[in-house]
């Protein structure tokens, strides 16, 4: 059994008076694809950026690679690449220029540019203005700035939003490489369940700031029975909570 | 300062390639020297005279007057406004914010660019001075710049405290550029403040307002202004830093961040 990589526990957050998040607790084996799973506005964005030490932790317990992230911050940030919602590009540079700027960040050698523009297959528009872009490449551009310092862990915010069909493959065959090849720990959230289903080894249902279920694909399946597929599950187990 | 600073801060001049940033200071730098130029050029009746005995000495004092009391500060202005909006037009923010970056090397590797545009502003200032009075000179020999020596000691006087009197207001426009995603904001406080100090400049309280400085310390070598200098750079010196200070406070102990 993997070790947990991440470890959510009674985690609540407020914004004002509005409840984002109620006592969710969560754990991301190391070595899975950990699906995070929710309609808009679940709460998967704020728990991604609670986990990035984006927004200050209200209550409960974030811990990164066993450590507190709000007390060991820049450690477990060396650690983790992210894309959270829209791709950060600077769309009057270069990608490989984006990537410079990150590259000088992380301090990492310079050879790495090539290498994670030849993993997200955009080698030979390294010298391309940003803003010409397709959204698809841009997403990939995105997670190799994740992937720059070589992290164990990529946490993606919804990396599949807004592509069309052939994009959405090539993010789903992107995410299968690194983690077949590359050894990563990814926790990739979305709202939209035949992705997830795909790719996901372990996966989290959330919905108005619960988790509504945490476990394996097979887990879910066996939930399955009675259902057409797993949609219809999923809308079962959503509607059940309202 | 560490090496971890120095490759941020270059990162974040990597940044301002290919915007309108260079292109900002260069035409506000020589907006005035070629102003002054034409003018030059299209009245020697009235300043073949003045221009005779000191003539970089006055041009000088041309030029730097309006620079020092509404282009640096609007300069200034602009300058933060543009170096904040390219993190939030790139929704940059959150992403500099998931960096392995102390929150200190965020907030002062960006404002040392923005220093550094600032005095490339200063200089080149200088330099299109210099170029304006040779231009003139060269088109019309009453004007003799060129037989007179280059006063460097007045220049680097002159422009070197005027730079020290803007530094409030690059403090104070600084911490609204990161803190306002809308870009109107920081600008419109800026302009307004700056407008609200020209026109209460015969105010007696004026003394405590960073928008001045710069054209206060402009004339603090006139004999009607002595002994204004070393109280004007002392409260500019003091502007800075508690605005400086309060932008990163405001910026460390924010609850979310990007």
């Amino acid at each position: 059994m993997y070790a947990p990589i991440v470890s959510i526990q009674q985690l609540s957050h407020h914004f004002g008076a509005q409840t984002v998040l109620d006592n969710i607790s969560l754990t991301v084996p190391a070595g899975c694809i950990y699906g995070l799973l929710g309609p808009n506005g679940a709460g998967k964005t704020t728990t991604l950026r609670l986990l990035l030490g984006l927004i200050r932790r209200q209550s409960g317990h974030v811990h990164l690679f066993g450590q507190d992230i709000s007390h060991n911050r820049l450690p477990l940030l060396r650690q983790t690449g992210s894309l959270i919602e829209h791709p950060s590009l600077y769309l009057h540079l270069t990608a490989r220029e984006n990537l410079e700027i990150y590259r000088l960040a992380y301090q990492c050698e310079k050879k790495r540019i090539g290498e994670v523009l030849d993993t997200v297959q955009l080698v030979d528009a390294g010298k391309k203005k940003v803003k010409r872009f397709s959204l698809g490449m841009r997403q990939r551009l995105a997670i190799a700035i994740a992937l720059l310092p070589d992290p164990p862990l990529l946490i993606l915010d919804e990396p599949s939003n807004g592509l069309d069909p052939i994009g959405m493959l090539e993010m789903r065959n992107l995410l299968l490489k690194l983690h077949a090849h590359h050894a990563k720990t990814v926790i990739v959230s979305s709202h939209l369940l035949p992705e997830v289903e795909k790719i996901a080894t372990r996966l989290a249902i959330i919905h108005q700031g619960k988790v509504l279920f945490e476990g394996s694909l097979p887990e879910l399946h066996e939930l399955n029975q009675g259902h057409a597929d797993l949609e219809s599950l999923f809308m079962d187990i959503i509607v059940k909570h309202i | 300062m560490n090496l971890t600073f120095l490759y941020n801060t270059k990162a974040e001049l990597l940044k301002t390639r290919r915007t309108s940033i260079a292109w900002l200071t260069v035409l506000a730098a020589a907006f005035m020297p070629a102003i002054n130029c034409v003018i030059l050029l299209n009245r020697p009746d009235i300043f073949g005279s003045k221009l005779t005995v000191v003539p970089w000495t006055v041009f000088l004092h041309m030029c730097w007057k309006n620079t020092a009391a509404i282009l640096l500060p609007l300069y200034v202005i602009l300058l933060n406004n543009a170096i904040a909006q390219i993190e939030f037009r790139n929704h940059g923010w959150k992403q500099v914010y998931a960096l392995p970056r102390r929150y200190a090397d965020i907030f002062f590797s960006k404002f040392l660019v923005v220093v550094v545009f600032l005095f490339l502003f200063m200089i080149l200032s200088n330099v299109f001075v210099l170029a304006s009075g040779y231009i003139a000179g060269w088109l019309n020999p009453v004007y003799l710049f060129s037989t007179h020596a280059v006063p460097v000691g007045n220049i680097l006087w002159l422009s070197g405290r005027i730079g020290l009197g803007v530094l409030g207001v690059l403090a104070i426009q600084y911490w609204l550029s990161i803190r306002f995603s809308n870009y109107i904001i920081p600008l419109a406080t800026g302009i307004g403040l700056l407008v609200a100090g020209l026109v209460l400049m015969d105010w007696d309280k004026i003394i405590y307002f960073p928008y001045v400085y710069s054209i206060f310390l402009f004339f603090s070598d006139a004999p009607d202004r002595a002994g204004t200098l070393m109280p004007l750079v002392t409260y500019a010196v003091i502007a800075f830093m508690i605005f400086l200070a309060i932008g990163f406070a405001e910026v460390y102990h924010r609850r979310e961040k990007g």
